[in-house]
C-alpha cells in the first residue's frame, strides 16, 4: 500500500524490466566492433566435414539446395543467439541445464548423442586433414592421422587454445577464396537466384541425405554447446547481449555466405560437368577458375586451417556436454589439473576420433555421414533449447519473444521434415551409392 | 586471539607456500583459476585477470616479498585488470543453493564470505527452523525447490549478488562448496529510489 501510495506521489522511479534496462541500441560503428568472436564460432562451423558436405552438395545436385542455406540462416542466427542467452541469464552450461531441467534421462540421451556425432565429426576431419596433407606432399593420408591428432590434443589440452584460435582463423580466411571462384567459375546467376529464391524439392535418397547433411552441418548440434560454454567461460551475462547478438549474426552471417560460395563454385564446375567428388583432389578442382594450378594448395592449406580450428571445438564442446552432465569442473582457461575429467574426456575423444580415422576407408564418405547423424540430432536438442528459452520461470524478462519463437520452432519444422524424408527415402529405397 | 590472521589471509599464505614448494598449478585460494603462475629460472611469472588495481597490487606486494627466498624476479608483463563492460548495480540474482544440513551450509557460506571474499547484497541460511522466510527470501517460482529441500532435512544458503558477480557465485557454490544443486533466478533490476530533488 505504501508502495503504491509513493508512487502515486512519483518517489519510486517507474518499474522497467530486465530486458529494457540492458537493452542497446548500436551504431553501425558500434556494430562493426562488436563482431569478433561470434566469427570464430562461424569459423569453427565450417569445418572440413562441412566443406565436404557443401561440395558435395554443389557437386550432386547443383545450385538445387541453395534455398534450404537461405531458409536455415535466420534459424542458425537465432539458435546461436538462444543458446548464448540462456547460458547468460542462467549462468549455467547447457549440459547442466539440461539435466537440472528435464532430468538425467532427457538430458543424457541428448547431450551423449552430441558427443557421438563429434567424435565421428573429429575423425572424419581428421581423415580430410590428411588427405589435404597428402595433396601438398604427396605422403599418403593414413600416415598423417596419428601425427596430427597427437599435436592438436596436446595443443588442446595444455596451450591456451583460445589465443591460438584468433591466429587460425586466419587459415579459414582461405575459404573466403571460395567467394572469388564463385564468381569467377562464371555460373548462371539466373539459375543461382531462382535456386536461392525458389525451393526445389526433388523426391530421392540422394536429395534427402544432401539436405540432411546441409542442416546438419550448418545448424550443428556442438555450436550450440560451443556457444553456450563460451558465454559462461568469458563471463559475459545479460548486459551485453545486444553486442552479443550482432557479434553471433555476423559470424553466421560469414560462415553460410561461405557456404553458398562453395555451393556456388563447386556446382558450376563440377556439377556441370557432371563430375563427382570422390577425393579431396576432385574437391579443390571447384577453386580452379580462381587459382588455376594452386587449387589443390589453396585448398589444403583451407582445409588444414578449418580442421586445426574446428577439431579442438568439437573434442571441447563433447567434454563440456559430458562434464556438464556429471558435475565436473571444466573449462579450457583451466589447469589440466584444476579440471582432470574434462581433459580427461578430450583425450579420449581424440583417442576414438583417431582409430575412427585410421579404420575408416573413404574420408569423404565419412566426412559427409557425419553431417546426416548431426542433422538428425539437431531437432531434438533445438527443440529442448526452445523449451528451455521459452520458460519465464529460467528466463523471466529474457525469454523468447514471438519472431525467435516462430524463427525456432520453424528450424525444429524443417529439420524433423528433412529427417522424416529421409528416413522415409533410405528405408523404402536404400542408401545412395 | 591478538595477532590472529582473517581466513583469506592464512589460506592465502598456504597457497604462496605450496607455489614456492613447487606446487604452480593450484588455484589461488581468492582468484580461483583465474592466476596462473609459473617458476623458471628464479622468475615468478603471474599471467592472468585480478578483478581490481587494489587485488593486483596486494598480490604483487606478496610475491615481492618472496624475492630472495626462492626468487630472483616477479614478471607481472601478462597480469591485467579485467576491464568489465557491464555496470554493476543495474540488476541483481538470487542463487539458490541445496546442502546436506545447516552445519554444511554455514561452511559453505563461510567459505564464500571469509575466504573469496565474496560481497552479497543477502546471504542466508534456511533449515526447519526458519524456514518461514522462505517467502521473503526465495522468488515465488522457485519456493517449491526450496521448500522439497527443507521438508528433506535438508539446508539451503540463498543468496542475492549483483548480475555482474553470478557467474562467480554460481561457479563457486557448484565447484567449491559442491551444493547438491544450485538454481539461479533471473535477473531483475535492483529496486532503486528516485529522489524527488
Amino acid at each position: 500500500m505504501a508502495e503504491i501510495q509513493s508512487r502515486r506521489l512519483g518517489r519510486v522511479a517507474p518499474p522497467a524490466g530486465a530486458r529494457e534496462l540492458t537493452k542497446q541500441r548500436l551504431s553501425l560503428r558500434e556494430m562493426l566492433r562488436a563482431a569478433g568472436p561470434g566469427l570464430i564460432t562461424g569459423g569453427a562451423d565450417n569445418d572440413p566435414a562441412g566443406i565436404a558436405t557443401y561440395s558435395i552438395v554443389g557437386a550432386t545436385v547443383g545450385f538445387a539446395q541453395n534455398w534450404l542455406l537461405l531458409l536455415s540462416t535466420p534459424m542458425l542466427i537465432v539458435i546461436q543467439q538462444m543458446s548464448a542467452k540462456v547460458a547468460n541469464v542462467t549462468k549455467t552450461d547447457l549440459a547442466t541445464l539440461l539435466r537440472t531441467t528435464f532430468g538425467a534421462r532427457v538430458a543424457t540421451p541428448a547431450v551423449l548423442l552430441m558427443v557421438v556425432a563429434n567424435v565421428i565429426t573429429m575423425g572424419a576431419d581428421l581423415l580430410a586433414m590428411g588427405a589435404a596433407f597428402e595433396l601438398l606432399t604427396g605422403v599418403k593420408f593414413i600416415y598423417w592421422i596419428v601425427p596430427l591428432a597427437a599435436v592438436m590434443a596436446i595443443v588442446t589440452i595444455f596451450a591456451d587454445y583460445k589465443v591460438l584460435s584468433k591466429y587460425l582463423l586466419w587459415l579459414v580466411a582461405v575459404f573466403a577464396t571460395y567467394i572469388l571462384a564463385a564468381f569467377l567459375s562464371r555460373p548462371n546467376w539466373g539459375a543461382v537466384l531462382r535456386s536461392t529464391l525458389v525451393p526445389q524439392v526433388s523426391f530421392s535418397a540422394d536429395y534427402f541425405l544432401g539436405a540432411v547433411a546441409l542442416l546438419g552441418t550448418t545448424i550443428t548440434p556442438y555450436l550450440f554447446f560451443w556457444q553456450a560454454s563460451g558465454e559462461i567461460e568469458e563471463k559475459r551475462g545479460v548486459q551485453g547481449i545486444s553486442r552479443r547478438n550482432v557479434d553471433i549474426a555476423a559470424g553466421m552471417l560469414w560462415s553460410n555466405l561461405t557456404a553458398f560460395s562453395i555451393i556456388v563454385a563447386t556446382g558450376a564446375v563440377l556439377f556441370s560437368h557432371h563430375t563427382a567428388i570422390r577425393t579431396a583432389a576432385d574437391a579443390a578442382r571447384a577453386l580452379e577458375p580462381f587459382a588455376g594450378p594452386y587449387a589443390k594448395v589453396l585448398f589444403a592449406v583451407g582445409v588444414i586451417g578449418a580442421g586445426l580450428l574446428a577439431i579442438p571445438v568439437l573434442a571441447a564442446s563433447a567434454s563440456f556436454g559430458v562434464a556438464g552432465l556429471a558435475g565436473w569442473r571444466r573449462g579450457l582457461g583451466r589447469h589440466a589439473k584444476n579440471a582432470p575429467q574434462f581433459y580427461v574426456v578430450i583425450g579420449v575423444a581424440f583417442l576414438i576420433a583417431m582409430e575412427l580415422a585410421v579404420s575408416s576407408v573413404n574420408p569423404i564418405k565419412a566426412l559427409f555421414y557425419s553431417q546426416v547423424l548431426d542433422g538428425l540430432i539437431a531437432p531434438v536438442l533445438v527443440i529442448l533449447l526452445l523449451i528451455l528459452t521459452s520458460s519465464r520461470k529460467l528466463m523471466g524478462d529474457f525469454v523468447n519473444g514471438l519472431p525467435t519463437k516462430v524463427i525456432g520452432w520453424a528450424a525444429a519444422f524443417v529439420l524433423i521434415l528433412a529427417d522424416v524424408a529421409v528416413i522415409y527415402q533410405v528405408a523404402t529405397k536404400g542408401l545412395p551409392a | 586471539m591478538k595477532g590472529e590472521q582473517p581466513p583469506d589471509a592464512v589460506a592465502i599464505d598456504a597457497w604462496w607456500n605450496a607455489i614456492m614448494a613447487g606446487g604452480v598449478d593450484e588455484a589461488h585460494p581468492v582468484h580461483g583459476d583465474d592466476l596462473k603462475i609459473s617458476i623458471r629460472h628464479g622468475v615468478l611469472r603471474l599471467v592472468g585477470t585480478m578483478p581490481t588495481e587494489d587485488d593486483k597490487r596486494e598480490l604483487l606486494g606478496t610475491a615481492r616479498k618472496y624475492i630472495g627466498h626462492g626468487i630472483d624476479k616477479v614478471d607481472a608483463r601478462r597480469l591485467k585488470v579485467f576491464k568489465r563492460k557491464e555496470k554493476p548495480g543495474i540488476l541483481e540474482q538470487t542463487l539458490v543453493a541445496d546442502f546436506a544440513n545447516r552445519d554444511v551450509a554455514e561452511i559453505a557460506r563461510r567459505h564464500l564470505v571469509d575466504i573469496r571474499r565474496l560481497k552479497a547484497a543477502q546471504i542466508e541460511i534456511l533449515d526447519r527452523s526458519n524456514e518461514e522466510k522462505k517467502r521473503r527470501l526465495v522468488p515465488v517460482d522457485f519456493v517449491g525447490n526450496v521448500e522439497k529441500a527443507i521438508e528433506a532435512g535438508e539446508a539451503v544458503l540463498v543468496l542475492r549478488v549483483d548480475e555482474t558477480e553470478a557467474f562467480r557465485v554460481r561457479e563457486m557454490l557448484a565447484e567449491d562448496t559442491r551444493s547438491r544443486w544450485t538454481v539461479i533466478t533471473p535477473p531483475t533490476p535492483i529496486a532503486t529510489v528516485k529522489s524527488d530533488g
